[in-house]
């Protein structure tokens, strides 16, 4: 009787994570749409596989802006991103992992722009382990991340509406942790991060040569998930923040705080164990007190491939 | 227990959802200043030049499309229209996110007056219209006029 309890408690938990290995990409749209900001999600393992490649497809309309002083105007011409997303991680070790994250991006507004956006990588330990199925004790994968520079920051954009700023442009590293937990066919998940953006000296400007001071930042991020059969169905809910990014040079200025919440409604189907699809639907302009950022309502297609341990 | 788990997470959910919405302040849509000269007040003073400017809109810009307007440069004793000793940079900033815009076209229309062309605010927001005296690609002076766009 308890063999067959645990039989079956294994088989949910099974299913049920392998449901949630997908639900990290979709279900936390970080950036802020207009110019990037946040870490961004870390292509993690969170499940029992072997190594995993996303590929996601998001559509937004930014919307709103939002000033330094919480003012919040609609814009009359919106501006559409779509954003082709690449992720792949792989357990190379037992409990280590490692994974990287490219982010293509398509801009337009008054202009139409097109290129790389900050490139992540990232490497994880999953030090509480899931091996016994405790009833309250989740799994946690800790990680380090490092975002490259590829995306061209919004100080240094070049065209009229910007539309070219496709990434914070800066050297970034970040530490954090992911914790899941599963209980019959509910589960949560929850991240957070603290990175720390780095100097960037004699950047290239409209106004001309300047200094870019950027600082710290962080990420809080929470969901929750019930699955049904092969679908599940899923909430989730983030906030970010960022340091302001001082100015010197041919132009100086101290900047403001940036920061903004996110959330995100997502259904992942899972007819296996190797394909997992998901629809997500993401919105920065409901949760929180942002200030000093551009406000999107986001649509995203992704679609994952697993290869088992 | 998968029951009352599950009911306690909603109630978070719930709780956590209504506490945290957005209660958004929103602005009316910008309209162009009822006047931005500054001549008779020589707001915009150089000291170190023994200027005043002053800048009146032509075209006010909206989200789409560009503006332009006129800037003058006066002796701030006898009020005559002089040209500055030094070369003329107009910066387009915003001082919030640390960024400016395109850059501006600035033409010299007669003795002390210049047009300023493709003034664009790429958003909303405080912004700062900085006229800067170079002199070897050196900012000598600059006075900063800020506006809501």
């Amino acid at each position: 009787m308890r063999s067959r309890c645990l039989n079956r408690a294994l088989r949910l938990n099974v299913g049920a994570l392998l449901l949630l290995v997908l639900v990290v990409s979709p279900q936390f749209a970080l950036a802020a749409a207009c110019c990037g900001g946040g870490l961004p999600v870390p292509a993690l393992i969170l499940g029992d596989e072997q190594a995993n490649f996303s590929s996601s497809l998001t559509v937004s309309e930014i919307r709103t802006d939002v000033s330094a002083n919480g003012v919040w105007k609609d814009r009359t011409n919106k501006e559409n991103a779509e954003t082709l997303r690449l992720d792949a991680a792989h357990i190379f070790r037992d409990r280590f992992q490692y994974g990287m994250s490219v982010p293509i991006l398509r801009r337009e507004r008054v202009n139409d722009s097109t290129g790389l956006g900050d490139v992540a990588l990232n490497a994880g330990y999953e030090f509480l382990p899931e091996w016994d199925y405790h009833p309250i004790r989740p799994r946690g994968v800790g990680f380090l991340q490092l975002v490259l520079p590829t995306g061209r920051s919004i100080q240094e954009a070049g065209l009229l509406d910007q539309v070219d700023s496709r990434g914070r442009g800066f050297w970034a590293l970040g530490v954090g942790s992911a914790f899941t937990k599963i209980r019959g066919k509910l589960d949560a998940i929850a991240i957070f991060d603290v990175h720390r953006s780095f100097n960037k000296s004699d950047a290239d400007s409209p106004a001309g040569r300047i200094n870019l001071k950027p600082g710290f930042g962080g990420t809080l991020s929470a969901g929750a998930g019930y699955t049904f059969g092969d679908v599940r169905l899923g909430a989730a809910a983030s906030w970010i923040y960022d340091d302001a990014v001082a100015v010197s040079g041919a132009v100086s200025s101290e900047g403001s705080v940036t920061r903004w919440a996110v959330a995100t409604l997502s259904a992942v189907y899972s007819p296996n164990d190797e394909w997992t699809g998901s629809l997500s639907y993401s919105d920065q302009t409901l949760l929180g007190a942002p200030t000093n950022t551009a406000l999107a309502r986001s649509l995203q297609v992704n679609v994952q491939k697993r290869w088992s341990r | 227990m998968t029951s009352s788990v599950s009911k306690l997470a909603l109630s978070l959910m719930f709780a956590v959802c209504v506490s945290a919405c957005a209660h958004p302040n929103y602005q009316e849509a910008s309209t162009a200043p009822a006047s931005e000269s500054k001549t008779a007040t020589c707001a915009l003073k150089y000291n170190s030049q023994n200027l005043c400017a002053a800048y009146d809109w032509e075209t006010y810009p909206t989200e789409s499309d560009m503006g332009a307007f006129v800037a003058r440069f006066t002796n701030p004793t006898s009020g005559a229209l002089v040209d500055p000793a030094l070369s003329l940079k107009v910066v387009l900033w915003m001082p919030s996110m640390g960024h400016g815009s395109s850059p501006v076209t600035v033409t010299r229309l007669s003795t002390g007056v210049y047009r300023v062309d493709k003034v664009f605010f790429s958003m909303p927001g405080t912004w700062q219209i900085r006229f800067q005296l170079m002199q070897s690609g050196a900012v000598v002076e600059e006075q900063i006029a800020t506006l809501q766009f």
